[in-house]
């Protein structure tokens, strides 16, 4: 297995003239090809900051990240977004999608932003649609979607450029539990069936239990790692739980 | 706190609201400008007509500022509101921290004086500088001579503007407050959510909607070409109303259509941001499409106003030389109508000191001869010719007024007749006639037809379409009007004018015998009434044809500048999708360019059409350069046009790109 991310003591301070906020504090982490990893922390715990720092949307101020062996921690703009829209793939909390698309040009715009030719993007469109089972929308905008409709196209949207690494914020936050569900067995079986590498942040236990590990986050720091190991879920979701009480028991305890 | 956050605001404001700023400048610069016209006469040498032609431009001007004015309030609060709507979140908060709307009120009054006086300061500097270079456009319509070039301020029209623009920013500043008044808080805070509610239409539906658009200008079109511009019949009313709807349909379908359309072409469409640029227009068009209506037919009004103002005024500088080949034409009252009496009269006349010379011109009509006889009975240009009893002129009449203007006398070939035409208006018609060939039979004797049309003026007077004869043929006829040519000796203002009180005295002198003039048409008269209406027309067209576009245009910039806020957000996605910064100022670029361009275009159009319509239309009075002014126009217009644009995509661009 490849290492697809490789975060190097990574340091990111906000402000200056003395106040400082260390927002992320020297972390330290790995992930591999196949992966399906989440991290969890409170709110101010760094969590976002890290996801936009790895998203290339922010700059670390120290530190190295390497994204399949490339450095994007000193990369220049216009290879950024280069490197966006070639290796990376987004699923946002409020979904994203531009509301003048209907849900079937929403995905094709990550593709036409490569410039790819028509017929693959309507062969690869079509592709991930009967796999996420959201065919059936495909001419409708937004307005007219569900949350957890609305979320599943957004996740089309984010693997269908055969990203390397899936960044996914708090994708459930916004949905009710059973499309909260419909989401999660989505994310699944793009890891378990196309290999995807999801990277998700979250707070929310529940949805953090459908990952293989978890990496949780105090104060800018790495402060556990939760391996899945054979466990099932419900064994996982309690593991969970543990830290979370641990952590100060500011995470939300819903399941 | 307040005087800082005040600064900081105006700085903020005319750097973000650039347009804004910029039409205010130039609506008080445009507004100074045509209100200081009077103060040119200082640098020019003027005749006593010109100060009155002066007076009564200076007098439509003032009525037309007044509309002007108002256009202008309209433009400035509707763009002063939609600033405030931009900045609801920015007041929200202000509530937020505590501050009462009397304080936020304090602040906006303060801001929009400071902005109000900076505008008022700059937009009178640049009116000033201006208007040096507008008394050569002045001088050019008056036809005066720049005697001194003088560097001229005119306060009377400083203090219209001050006063003016003081009383449309009370009204801003009024309307301010009250919209703050109604505002609750939470409308202010979420004021930048954007509503993404759209209107959507059934594609189907779009292309039956533009389909009824074309059908409705092209017939508005085929009724105007028939109709002609003059005629306000009720083809000419129906002609404008289905334009104007035409005009609103097209704008409502358009982009509907269009996306249908380049949607088939689906290699274009699903390429790089073209379907999101589509898409956005879409979405604008559907909400505005009332706006870019309204712009588009102000834009034709524009487009209307400046080229024909210009061309009418160069017809009429060009007709007037034509039209006036003596100082004065007289014509003697019916009772002085045989031979021997007309010559008594018209010896009186020239008993007057002042007069040089002179001739006597008699017109006869023949009791069975009409156009008719002369025109093929199907002609269709100015088809009541034929009913019209054929005018006769004698060669040794006319000869005598040749000699009189000092151009060649006229060679009539034995047994045949001639054509003599002046205006544009009969020279098509004696054309015709030319073109007829054919002869003419007068009390027994058989006259060919000639082999040119003598293009002349026969007198300040007449304009028909002459027959010239042999002057023993006519003989046997009785005059139908007598006419007195005169040239003066002096011919400056004053004797000018001594002249028409002595041909004024011949017209009420019933007493001791019958009057002997009937009417005269004297050079001064026709010159003067010429260059009156001319500098009118002409300084009105550019006015309200800048202000017209000025008012367009930068409805068209607020709008996009406004929703910048909404697009923003759309803008921001794409720049985590990957898209670069060359694509999304492509995209946006392209975007703001169609939204310029539609209405532009569309106009240009109805414009052509126009513009032929009313070509057809003065032609009839001389030939109109509607080319070179259309030319002429279109670049003012562009250069104007291009302007907002820019403003609009660099103001738009800088608020996408802020972090």
């Amino acid at each position: 297995m490849s290492r697809i991310l490789s975060v190097e003591n990574i340091e990111k301070y906000y402000g200056g003239r003395g106040i400082v906020t260390k927002a992320v504090d020297g972390l330290t982490f790995s992930v591999d090809e196949g992966e399906y990893i989440g991290i969890m922390g409170a709110s101010g715990s760094g969590k976002t900051t890290l996801l936009n720092c790895i998203a290339t949307i922010d700059s670390v101020t120290s530190g190295k990240i390497h994204i399949e062996g490339q450095d994007i921690s000193n990369m220049k703009a216009s290879s950024l977004s280069k490197f966006r829209r070639e290796k990376l793939g987004f699923v946002f909390q409020d979904f994203n999608l531009l509301d003048t698309l209907t849900a079937y040009e929403n995905i094709a715009l990550a593709l036409t932003i490569l410039k790819l030719p028509f017929e693959t993007i309507d062969k690869r469109v079509t592709a991930i649609t009967t796999f996420l089972n959201i065919d059936h929308i495909m001419n409708k905008y937004p307005y007219e979607l569900s949350g957890g409709e609305k979320q599943r196209v957004a996740t089309a949207r984010a693997i269908i450029t055969n990203p390397t690494l899936v960044l996914a914020d708090e994708p459930t936050g916004a949905l009710d539990s059973k499309s909260a569900r419909t989401l999660l067995d989505s994310f699944k079986k793009l890891n378990e069936k196309m290999a995807s590498t999801i990277l998700m942040v979250t707070h929310d236990a529940y949805t953090a239990s459908h990952c293989k590990r978890i990496l949780f986050i105090k104060d800018g720091k790495l402060f556990c790692e939760l391996n899945r190991g054979d466990a099932n879920r419900k064994a996982f979701f309690e593991q969970i739980m543990e830290v979370v009480g641990l952590l100060g028991g500011e995470l939300s305890h819903d399941v | 706190m307040t005087y800082k956050l005040v600064y900081k605001n105006v700085i903020k404001s005319i750097r973000d609201y650039g347009v804004y700023f910029f039409t205010l400048v130039l609506g008080v610069c445009i507004f100074y400008l045509f209100n200081a016209i009077y103060a040119q006469e200082e640098m020019m040498s003027f005749s006593h007509s010109m100060h009155s032609a002066l007076r009564s431009l200076r007098q439509v001007i003032n009525y037309v500022s007044v509309f002007v004015a108002v256009v202008l309030g309209f433009l400035i609060v509707y763009a002063n509101n939609y600033i405030i709507k931009r900045r609801k979140k920015e007041l929200g908060i202000y509530m937020l921290l505590g501050m009462d709307k009397r304080d936020i009120s304090n602040i906006l009054l303060w801001e929009t004086s400071i902005v109000a006086v900076v505008a008022l300061i700059i937009g009178l500097l640049l009116g000033i500088e201006l208007s040096q270079f507008m008394s050569l456009v002045t001088a050019k319509i008056f036809e005066a001579n720049l005697t001194r070039f003088k560097f001229i301020v005119a306060p009377d029209a400083i203090v219209k503007a001050v006063l003016y623009f003081g009383i449309i920013f009370l009204v801003v500043i009024l309307f301010n407050v009250l919209t703050l008044q109604r505002y609750q808080l939470i409308h202010l805070i979420n004021g930048s959510k954007s509503n993404e509610k759209l209107s959507l239409k059934s594609p189907r539906k779009a292309l039956a909607i533009f389909i009824m658009a074309l059908i409705c200008l092209s017939t508005a079109y085929k009724l105007i070409i028939e109709n002609g511009l003059f005629d306000l019949t009720p083809t000419f009313y129906t002609s404008i109303a289905l334009g104007t709807v035409g005009t609103v349909l097209f704008f409502f379908s358009l982009t509907g259509f269009g996306i249908l359309m380049v949607q088939r072409k689906k290699r274009y469409y699903f390429q790089s941001l073209n379907m999101f640029v589509m898409r956005q227009l879409n979405n604008k068009v559907n909400t505005n499409f009332l706006t870019m209506s309204v712009v588009c037919l102000v834009l034709l009004l524009t487009i209307g106003i400046l080229s024909c103002g210009l061309s009418i005024q160069n017809v009429i500088s060009g007709e007037l030389k034509e039209s006036a080949p003596y100082d004065v034409s007289v014509e003697l009252s019916k009772n002085y109508y045989t031979a021997d009496l007309a010559h008594e009269g018209q010896l009186r006349l020239m008993s007057n000191a002042n007069v040089a010379e002179g001739n006597l011109l008699t017109l006869y009509r023949h009791e069975n001869l009409f156009f008719r006889d002369l025109l093929p009975e199907t002609t269709t240009v100015n088809p009541h010719f034929l009913d019209m009893p054929i005018t006769f002129i004698g060669l040794g009449d006319i000869n005598s007024a040749m000699v009189l203007q000092g151009k060649k006398t006229l060679i009539l070939e034995p047994g045949h007749y001639g054509i003599i035409a002046n205006m544009k208006y009969v020279l098509d018609i004696s054309h015709v006639i030319l073109e007829t060939q054919e002869s003419l039979t007068m009390d027994g004797r058989t006259l060919a037809p000639p082999d040119q049309v003598y293009e002349m003026a026969t007198s300040n007077i007449t304009d028909t379409v002459f027959i010239l004869v042999e002057q023993d043929a006519l003989a046997s006829l009785t005059a139908d009007t007598q006419i007195v040519n005169l040239n003066y000796k002096e011919t400056d203002e004053a004797h000018a004018l001594a002249m028409q009180t002595f041909f004024d005295g011949m017209m009420s002198d019933t007493q001791t015998a019958p009057a002997l003039v009937m009417g005269y048409a004297s050079k001064y008269d026709l010159y003067t009434s010429s260059v009156t209406g001319k500098a009118i027309i002409s300084f009105l067209s550019i006015y309200l044809g800048f202000v017209f576009l000025i008012a367009s245009a930068s409805i068209l910039a607020l709008q996009q500048l406004s929703e910048a806020i909404d697009n923003k957000v759309r803008y921001d996605m794409l720049k985590k999708l990957g898209a670069d910064r060359y694509m999304i100022r492509g995209a946006l670029f392209k975007q703001i360019a169609l939204y310029f361009l539609l209405p532009l275009i569309l106009a240009i159009v109805h414009s052509v059409i126009g513009l032929y319509v009313a070509n057809q239309a003065i032609s009839k009075f001389g030939e109109m350069d509607v080319f070179y002014n259309s030319m002429l126009t279109a670049t003012a217009v562009i250069v104007v046009y291009c302007i907002y644009f820019a403003l609009t995509y660099i103001g738009s661009k800088n608020y996408i790109e802020q972090a």
